[in-house]
């Protein structure tokens, strides 16, 4: 095996194993080699935090080993980050997210950014308790692909209505997901959204999708 | 069957045995609805009462409960003026939206080892404890004294492992129960004994039955060797300790998530009710542990409860006690709390059904 897939590969395991110090190391490495920095996140992190996803799908892995991962990975993504050339990188799309007003819970959201980010898309995050016309502000500033929003409480979920209806007039085109506990396909549908994610692995396949259908 | 009062009920299915009709447990938060005039408003963005009125007035309280009582009949009247009475007294900040259960938005320590600063919450004057405890009163003085009913009142205490997460964050919860296991065991302790005393203190002014949910410990979001080592030892001693003070009918525990890997262990925890997730199927549970505990649940709230037809929440109430109600040990609720906009029409018809569905001997 090349020392480039040893590399890879490793920083991928120590992705999944949540080893932090471990993940830094391999990143400065994968530098030191010369191996390309946006390669490195895309088959190192963001393959491991894959790996992740599927294990949390087949309740193999749960949130505190998860949180553990994503923080081996942002932390490899940092030292990554300022070696990407920007310009060798197609754009792969703006997405805007937040927890719903009245709504403070944000460990869901939170590992779907660390996942978005590591699949290479531009993420925005507004934080908890974000109001509809704040989303939509923040959609425009950034020239958003999708917007996303979470809510875990069936009193905030509601709001989310407000936000398709605002950025249908507002920001036509713009795409939006959302997810959530009490959220459901069923909601997503009677409010008119164009994405329900019932986890986060399918948070990053929806705004795939979303981003590609914008754009086409 | 002669009909059996309240509490009557309510003891032969703890004790897994045949009521005359599967009890119903009460609606928490949704109680706001009864508050005043809301009962006209159900939905609409204007009350007549909004939130923080109603848990910062225990008189306001205690009357939406007897008028729900009376209207819906269930057999527990629910008393929960936030969204938990430990967190802001033991120093996290609150925010109360108009129409919305108060939440905690500040946590009270950065790091696990700090539980050692935590107050212990004074439960004769601190933050809401005082509401809460002059609800109980009020509805013991108004229900079991005056009018001698013996319908079961209630109290809540948030469980250990969830007091924890408030008290410290969710997210640096999940990291110290990998990185510092014996200072979060510890952490989570100290919260069962905040948890124990509230609930001694709610019990001595007339609560029958103390519910404490654990949504942190949600089958979701920890393993299940996780909750037995971290959640379930501070839950059990909560649990004995709750009914060594009143009896063997008076603690009930409703846990969140997927919990379907890990139902016996649960069962362990001694309560004298289970309430479940509705992603747990009833059916199974009754299987695997109705012979140990008394099961609770499961219609789905978001989608049958708050944006589902009447139709829909008859449908599933009855197979909720098809799949639970044979031989006892079951009482009819939700997945978890009530939608607090959930339209007047379910609610009603989710009340009848124990009438409809679930007299003995069982037709479903």
């Amino acid at each position: 095996m090349s020392s480039r897939e040893e590399i890879l590969n490793g920083l991928a395991d120590a992705v999944v194993g949540g080893k932090q110090d471990l993940a830094v190391e391999l990143a400065n490495k994968a530098i030191e080699e010369g191996i390309d920095a946006y390669e490195a996140i895309m088959q190192g992190c963001a393959h491991g935090m894959s790996i992740v996803s599927d294990k949390y799908d087949k309740r193999e892995m749960f949130v505190p080993h998860i949180m553990m991962s994503a923080r081996a990975m942002n932390s490899a993504v940092e030292v990554l980050q300022p070696h990407v050339n920007v310009e060798s990188v197609e754009d792969p799309g703006h997405v805007v997210m937040g927890v719903a007003f009245g709504d403070i819970h944000d460990i869901g959201i939170n590992l779907v950014n660390s996942l978005l980010a590591a699949a290479g898309f531009n993420v925005h995050h507004l934080g908890r308790d974000v109001s509809p016309e704040q989303f939509i502000e923040a959609a425009k500033e950034n020239n958003a692909d999708v917007i996303g929003v979470s809510a875990l409480m069936t009193t905030s979920m509601l709001g989310m209505k407000d936000v398709v209806k605002m950025a249908k007039e507002d920001v036509p085109g713009v795409k939006i997901m959302i997810g959530g506990g009490p959220v459901s396909q069923h909601f997503c549908d009677e409010i008119g959204a164009d994405a329900y994610a019932e986890n986060a692995p399918e948070a990053i396949k929806a705004v795939k999708r979303l981003v590609a259908e914008r754009r086409a | 069957m002669d009909e059996m009062s309240h509490a009557e009920r309510i003891k032969k299915v703890i004790d897994l045995e045949e009521p005359d009709m599967v009890p119903s447990f009460g609606p928490c938060s949704w109680g706001a609805n009864m508050a005043w005039d809301n009962v006209n408003r159900v939905g609409k963005p204007e009350k007549d009462v909004y939130f923080p009125k109603f848990v910062h007035n225990p008189d306001i309280y205690a009357d939406a409960w007897v008028k729900a009582l009376d209207r819906f009949g269930f057999d527990f009247v629910h008393v929960l003026v936030g969204s938990n009475v430990l967190a802001l007294p033991m120093g996290c900040k609150e925010a109360e939206p108009p129409w919305g259960i108060p939440q905690v938005v500040g946590e009270a320590i950065e790091k696990v080892e700090d539980w050692k600063n935590l107050k212990f919450p004074n439960m004769d004057t601190d933050g809401k404890i005082p509401v809460q405890l002059s609800a109980i009163r009020l509805l013991d003085k108004e229900l079991h004294e005056r009018r001698g009913d013996d319908v079961f009142i209630t109290g809540t205490v948030i469980a250990p492992l969830t007091l924890a997460g408030f008290l410290l964050g969710v997210e640096p919860l999940m990291f110290a129960m990998i990185e510092k296991p014996d200072e979060t065991k510890e952490l989570v302790e100290f919260c069962a004994d905040a948890g124990i005393e509230c609930a001694k203190a709610q019990i001595d002014a007339g609560a029958d039955h103390i519910f404490t949910p654990d949504p942190t410990a949600s089958g979701d979001l920890i393993p299940a060797d996780f909750y037995e080592q971290l959640a379930f030892p501070a839950a059990k001693r909560q649990s004995e300790a709750i009914r060594k003070y009143k009896d063997k009918y008076s603690h009930h525990y409703h846990i969140c998530g997927n919990t379907a890997d890990r139902l016996e262990i649960l069962a362990g925890v001694g309560m004298s009710v289970l309430s479940l997730d509705n992603q747990v199927s009833l059916k199974e549970a009754k299987e695997r542990i109705g012979d140990k505990v008394c099961l609770c649940g499961n219609v789905n709230p978001a989608d049958t409860l708050f944006m589902g037809t009447p139709e829909k929440v008859e449908a599933e109430s009855k197979q909720c006690i098809a799949d639970a109600g044979p031989g006892g040990g079951f009482i009819l609720w939700s997945g978890c709390d009530f939608p607090l906009d959930c339209p007047l029409e379910n609610v009603e018809r989710f009340y009848e059904m124990p009438k409809k569905y679930g007299k003995y001997p069982l037709q479903v």
